[in-house]
């Protein structure tokens, strides 16, 4: 048995409420090869750091951004084979990695955003009077 | 000069991918990978880190280029 992790992106110009469908779409297709979902995040809009293409029929589409989620199952090596030619076959993602991972999940974006926004907290100024006292000494 | 292993200070014990804040410390202003001698990362880590960094560019988390 090996754990294995699915990294996807799907296409910006799914409305986001059919979004559950293709996240149960990919779901089926880890069950039906056999392998058993662990744990995962639910897909959110992400702006990407270059643009992709993805060419679907006799259209191309360039994007920008895209709905990026992850999942976790445990299975036999050729059961992420299947998984992998499973998931070709969904058109609306726009890519996907499958990729060996630890059984223990260590990091979630949740967690991040949080760990993020507290870092944000601290670094602001303490009180309003001490920003206005900062920002009149910059203008003079 | 002390070498500071940034993973053992924070405990991280698996490099995520998907830990994009972590990874972009590790980048130098062209999103290349730092060099171990510029980072002070052992090797291990650095073995795991540049496959977290080349797996997170796949996936359009981090800039293959930048400038």
């Amino acid at each position: 048995m090996q754990t294995y992790e699915i990294g996807y992106l799907i296409l910006p110009s799914i409305p986001e409420n059919e979004l559950s469908g293709i996240t149960d779409a990919i779901k089926a297709v880890v069950e039906k090869a056999g392998g058993t979902v662990l744990d995962g995040e639910a897909p959110f809009k992400y702006d990407l750091s270059y643009t992709m293409t993805k060419t679907i029929g006799a259209s191309r589409y360039v994007v920008s951004e895209a709905y990026l989620g992850w999942l976790k199952f445990e299975g036999e090596p050729e059961q992420a084979v299947a998984v992998k030619s499973g998931l070709d076959k969904i058109d609306e993602l726009l890519r996907f990695l499958l990729v060996k991972a630890s059984r223990e999940t260590t990091f979630t974006f949740a967690k991040a955003r949080e760990a993020l926004e507290e870092k944000e907290e601290v670094g602001e100024p303490t009180s309003v009077e001490d920003s206005g006292v900062a920002k009149e000494a910059v203008v003079e | 000069m002390i070498k500071k292993n940034y993973f053992k200070e924070n405990k991280i014990e698996h490099i995520d991918y998907k830990d994009v804040e972590t990874l972009k410390k590790f980048l130098t202003p062209h999103a290349r990978i730092q060099s171990r001698k510029r980072s002070g990362t052992p090797s291990v880590n650095q073995r795991e880190l540049s496959m977290a960094i080349k797996r997170a560019r796949f996936l359009g988390l981090l800039p293959y280029v930048s400038r």
